[in-house]
């Protein structure tokens, strides 16, 4: 008897059209748990290092955890993990919403993808049975439509829908893969992934929740988190405006990136700020399955351009690379453009982080009239910014050239391209600003996607001015010295270093950091308890780091192999140039302190001075396995 | 001396945009938030920023954090506002 798992693995082979179903026991989902760690182990068994994400022999692991769809706020998450167009390398990205749920429903753990479908196909998963069917009619169509004509073919609208738009399909790498309409796989080109495979959507239904281990001890975690999440500023936040709060923050205090990461102030900042947003038009809430938060805002237009809330709104990070870093403040474009994101399925980080590159490029007469067939990309037009999302969704004109993300754009470009292009190992930046918060440098340079802000806590949650009971709440970890945000010392580095496994921890639960610690209500050792009662297992944190840590470690060895080393943990040029104007004027990361922080973590991580995991480490973690992946790179 | 405080989300109802205060010379954020709760007692000031007397959000003077003792000086901006970390549901 199993708790919380089905221990159920689902194959599908779309070039044999072949299916089965794999069997794996108590100890493999213990070690691996699921999300990015489960993900990376299928992708380290069965993919050898340094095959194109486009490829057949790319595989693509979509999974919750041994937790996901226990009724808990935060439990509710999914990921899918495989080769990453935009890096080369192994990504994951995960995704709110019902989908992950709806998997264990249907009857499984995970699906792994593999090969590549002559002819465009959707999977169905009905309460354990599994059926390929043609996609010929639905392909072309956006993310809506796609949806509507699944739910209509097979007279059920309670089918939980993931799937791809047509930037998927004409594999733009950063092509998402959008569940619901409204819940995202953003990061790192999983959607073009899945264009290539030609897999249009995998819809999933059923009754065949696993029981869990202590439902009464369940219900009270659940309880206590309803209970208690208005009290936390930051769910409060989250549940009264959603992410989008970020913006007037962000922008008050000189981190919200502008003009392509130039500076941290936007003059436009109070038009596309969260608060503006919901007076003018914020229509709805929603949010994931049991989290009471409700994150989600939708939102709605006529004039100037129709928009409809079927796909949600744009979020904080949304606002930010679609409006500040172009320097667009007509709100009704950015959300415009928010929606286009959504229906086409792009990631709105990265098209917004390729937008703003060329507009630097071209205002630097890098990108000319001629490049970008006599449209002047500006900073701050919003009419370009709608243009350009259709142009890369379609891949035309110019919109070619961007729709291979903005590494490769700048090595077209050639020249000074380079020194403008913001990304770190072809995921464009975030909207969080390493030169002010220092230690998502290390993030952003170190983390197997690329430049990922979810990697580890923020600096702002350790400052000797963060109030005393928020600081607190990271001592379990072993983290009780507050630092500067600007600090980037061994402190640091070790503040990183922990922090970093522990999200890798949330990766491999699929939890959502929204409802977690130290800022959100569910405390570490809460987490611990919600697992032994899903689960029945006699779990503890040190046993739960070490799936993080090992899911970091599978993730290193193979983008080691497949030629991410560690001249791929550099950062952009732009890091080292100082912030313009406002309250962080002048704040930049030098070359020599960044590089000794990226020496100590490698030594700390277990890795050597080339940023090599040693044997020793992967044998701490159980892991001589993966040196196997040596034989197999050639 | 007089301070402009502001009040980011979600302690926005505790005035309409910013408000004004009038301080004893050499006051620090602690006597701000005792003179906040007596002057609008019903916008619960100490319960929404303070927890066992110690400030549970972050403040910023003149866009710089600060902390419970931070001195204050007339013609200071000070905002409060809770810890934002980081995050997106766009993964």
């Amino acid at each position: 008897m199993t708790y919380g798992y089905h221990g159920k693995i689902l194959r599908v082979d779309l070039t044999e059209k072949r299916i089965w179903v794999e069997k794996q026991d108590e100890s493999f989902f213990r070690f691996y748990m699921g999300g990015g760690a489960l993900g990376a182990h299928y992708v380290c068994k069965n993919v050898r290092p340094g095959t194109h994400a486009f490829a057949p022999e790319n595989i693509m692991v979509f999974c919750g955890s041994v937790i996901t769809g226990a009724p808990v706020a935060g439990f509710s998450r999914h990921s899918v993990t495989g080769i990453s167009p935009l890096t080369g390398g192994i990504a994951d990205s995960e995704a709110g919403g019902y989908w992950g749920r709806a998997l264990k429903e249907a009857g499984f753990d995970a699906v792994v993808i593999e090969g590549r479908s002559p002819e465009p196909v959707y999977l169905l998963i009905d309460d354990g049975d599994v059926e390929i069917k043609d996609a010929g009619h639905i392909w072309g169509r956006d993310t809506g439509e796609t949806q509507d004509m699944i739910w209509r073919e097979n007279d059920d609208e309670k089918i939980r829908v993931l799937g791809i738009g047509p930037a998927g399909e004409n594999e733009v790498y950063f092509a998402c893969i959008v569940s619901e309409l409204k819940h995202f796989h953003g990061r790192g080109g999983h959607g073009a992934v899945m264009g290539s495979k030609n897999l249009k959507a995998i819809a999933v239904k059923g009754d065949k929740f696993p029981p869990l281990a202590d439902q009464e001890k369940v219900q009270e975690i659940a309880r206590n988190f309803a209970g208690r999440y208005m009290d936390f500023d930051y769910t409060r936040v989250l549940r009264e405006i959603g992410t989008s709060a970020g913006i007037s923050f962000q922008n008050y205090s000189g981190q919200l990136p502008t003009h392509n990461w130039q500076t941290g102030c936007f003059p436009g900042a109070q038009e596309i700020s969260g608060e503006t947003m919901m007076e003018e038009i914020g229509e709805d809430k929603g949010g994931c399955f049991a989290c009471p938060v409700r994150c989600k805002v939708s939102v709605k237009a006529s004039k100037p351009y129709p928009i409809s809330k079927r796909y949600g709104g744009p979020e904080y990070e949304s606002l930010a690379s679609l409006g500040s870093y172009t320097g667009v403040s007509n709100l009704y474009a950015v959300a415009k453009a928010n929606e286009l994101c959504n229906r086409y399925g792009l990631d709105t980080i990265s098209t917004g982080g390729v937008i703003a590159f060329a507009m630097d490029c071209y205002e630097n007469g890098l990108l000319t009239d001629e490049d970008t067939g006599g449209l002047e990309l500006k900073f701050g037009s919003g009419r370009v910014l709608l243009d350009l999302i259709e142009m890369i969704a379609r891949q035309e004109g110019i919109g070619h050239l961007l729709a291979q993300g903005t590494k490769k754009a700048a090595e077209s470009i050639g020249g000074e391209a380079k020194k403008l292009a913001v990304h770190c190992k072809g995921l464009e930046f975030p909207a969080h600003e390493p030169r002010v918060k220092k230690s998502l440098a290390l993030a952003y340079g170190t983390a197997p996607i690329g430049a990922d802000h979810m990697a580890s806590e923020h600096d702002f949650s350790n400052t000797p001015e963060t109030p005393a009971p928020i600081v607190q709440r990271l001592w379990p970890l072993g983290i009780s010295k507050p630092l500067s945000a600007q600090d980037l010392g061994p402190a640091k580095v070790k503040f990183f270093y922990y922090t970093h496994i522990l999200y890798s921890v949330f990766n491999s639960l699929d939890t959502c950091i929204f409802c977690m610690a130290p800022l959100k209500p569910l405390g570490l050792q809460e987490l611990v308890d919600a697992v032994r009662a899903v689960t029945g297992w006699d779990m503890s944190l040190w046993e739960l780091m070490k799936v993080g840590e090992r899911r970091l470690q599978m993730m290193r060895v193979f983008n080691c192999l497949a030629g991410l080393d560690e001249s791929q943990d550099a950062l952009p040029p732009r890091m080292f140039e100082p912030l313009q104007g406002g309250e962080t004027h002048g704040m930049a990361i030098s070359p020599e302190e960044y590089e000794k922080a990226l020496k100590l973590y490698y030594d700390m991580a277990g890795w050597d001075s080339e940023g090599i995991p040693r044997y020793s480490k992967l044998v701490e973690l159980d892991l001589e396995w993966v040196e196997g992946l040596k034989e197999r790179s050639g | 001396m007089r301070v402009k405080v502001k009040f980011l989300l979600p302690f926005d109802d505790m005035s309409s945009k910013e408000t004004v205060m009038d301080l004893e010379k050499g006051a620090d954020v602690r006597a701000l938030i005792e003179k906040l709760s007596c002057k609008f007692p019903e916008k619960e000031a100490k319960n929404k920023l303070m927890i066992d007397e110690e400030l549970k959000v972050m403040v910023l003077i003149n866009k710089r954090p600060g902390n419970m003792k931070t001195e204050l000086a007339h013609g200071d901006e000070v905002v409060f506002c809770p810890v934002f970390s980081g995050g997106n549901c766009h993964d």
